[in-house]
């Protein structure tokens, strides 16, 4: 993935960093029963490469969260959008990287 | 390696009354890592970042701690330099007064600052500050070394003065600056001067960092300032004698640490009041397990340093092979109390400290 102004793109090539956890665990934190910071501290995500980069794991969960809590009519897409996701939860455990 | 303490000012669910014992307990900190012979007690400035950090006046803080102390070095960690916050000529003046009353034991860190909440509230065009970082790194050294200062820049157009007093370390205060991605610490490199890093990651990333910024510092030339070549990283720490206890009250203060910052830093709001969803209580036990053994992991983040003396001994040795010059720890966190951080200011100094006196490995390679 690569983040240009504020986009988010799939692109071919080596990736500066890797970032892989167990899909329950992605899924766990898009619901807000775990943090991002615990599940980095207990192992539950695994980092190599940049450093930093680990980060935007945070931060996409962290504008998941907002966008469920968004305020206001116009929000409403987002709201409901982001209660779908959490609702279609996959059941299937795998890797996720 | 050096060892320092670090301090946000953090509280978690202050009151007037707590608020102002944090203070009173932080110089106390700082008094008794003087006497253990810690380096330097770094402060950082922040603005309206409520638990987070309640350090707004850096500057009153290190000048009531230098009259406490007698060795331990003063550093502003940093120093937001953005005319809005502070006026480059105010910020000399008061380096050089703090520097001259602590007997010239200033570092000097400077930055940008980048959290929405301050940068809104002091009016700043936040496209600028970058410029103005850097416009004021200019100015500063020179009005300490320039018996008449002049200056025509982007920001500032000041006519003759001199700017009074001047430090007491000889030509300056050494000078730091603030970095976290890989390309900001090779620009701090080349701006040639001290790399204090608030960034995360495995032993080969941090390595890899420090050697390209140790690259581009060592081929700086700068014009107007002593080269300051060193490099700080500043990891949550907590040791203790009970390493399950130090991993208790250590982890669930690096996640508060961890969260809030990420609350004020990368979740786009500005929140006011007490902050949401930030881990206030112990970890399961099971977590606690499971970070514990995470600890030792090959791939686990130079992060945290916690645990018992053996463990942080352990991860200080993992930094020192990544050749970083200085550990400046983060003890006071806002869910850790005041008599724990006291008890590993001391454990830390009596029983780390010790064992990693002497050069980083990377400086005594560098003199080879």
């Amino acid at each position: 993935m690569r983040f240009t102004d504020g986009r988010i793109g799939v692109y071919p090539g080596l990736a500066p960093a890797a970032t892989t956890m167990n899909e329950s665990v992605f899924f766990d934190m898009l619901g807000g029963e775990l943090s991002y910071a615990r599940a980095n501290m207990t192992g539950k995500i695994r980092h190599c490469g940049e450093g930093n980069m680990s980060m935007i794991v945070g931060a996409l969960v962290g504008g998941f969260r907002q966008a469920l809590t968004a305020e206001g009519p116009g929000a409403r897409p987002l709201r409901a959008w982001g209660r779908l996701v959490i609702r279609n939860r996959p059941t299937v455990r795998e890797g996720l990287s | 390696m050096k060892f320092s303490l670090f301090y946000e000012m953090q509280i978690s669910h202050p009151t007037r009354r707590t608020e102002a014992q944090l203070f009173h307990d932080c110089v106390a900190q700082v008094e008794l890592a003087d006497a253990l012979g810690y380096h330097c007690v770094w402060e950082v400035e922040h603005h309206g970042l409520y638990e987070y950090s309640h350090s707004s006046a850096p500057e009153v803080f290190l000048s009531f701690v230098a009259a406490r102390t007698e060795n331990i070095r003063l550093g502003h960690g940093i120093t937001l330099t953005p005319y809005r916050y502070n006026h480059p000529i105010r910020i000399a003046e008061r380096i050089a007064t703090l520097d001259i009353l602590s007997g010239g034991r200033v570092n000097w860190g400077s930055g940008k600052s980048s959290s929405l909440t301050e940068q809104l509230a002091f009016e700043n065009d936040v496209s600028q500050l970058h410029a103005q970082w850097l416009e004021a790194l200019d100015m500063i050294p020179r009005m300490w070394q320039e018996d008449v200062f002049e200056y025509k820049g982007t920001f500032f157009d000041v006519p003759a003065i001199q700017v009074l007093p001047k430090p007491v370390q000889q030509p300056h205060p050494p000078m730091f600056a603030a970095c976290s991605k890989p390309e900001s610490a090779v620009a701090v490199g080349q701006l040639g001067i001290g790399a204090l890093n608030f960034a995360i990651g495995n032993d080969e990333y941090l390595a890899e960092k420090v050697a390209n910024y140790r690259a581009a510092v060592e081929a700086a030339n700068p014009a107007i300032y002593k080269k300051t070549n060193h490099f700080a990283c500043t990891p949550v720490t907590l040791c203790l004698e009970d390493d399950r206890k130090a991993c208790r009250y250590g982890m669930r203060g690096a996640l508060f640490f961890a969260e809030s910052l990420a609350t004020y830093y990368f979740s786009g709001k500005r929140p006011t009041g007490p902050l949401q969803g930030i881990t206030r209580e112990f970890m399961r036990d099971e977590d606690l397990a499971d970070a514990m053994a995470f600890r030792g992991a090959e791939d686990a983040p130079a992060m945290n340093i916690i645990g018992d003396p053996s463990h942080c001994r352990e991860i200080v040795s993992r930094f020192e092979a990544a050749g970083v010059d200085e550990i400046i720890c983060v003890m006071q966190v806002g869910t850790v109390p005041h008599e724990l951080v006291m008890e590993s200011i001391r454990t830390f100094g009596e029983q780390v400290i010790p064992h990693f006196s002497g050069e980083t490995t990377m400086g005594r390679a560098a003199a080879r």
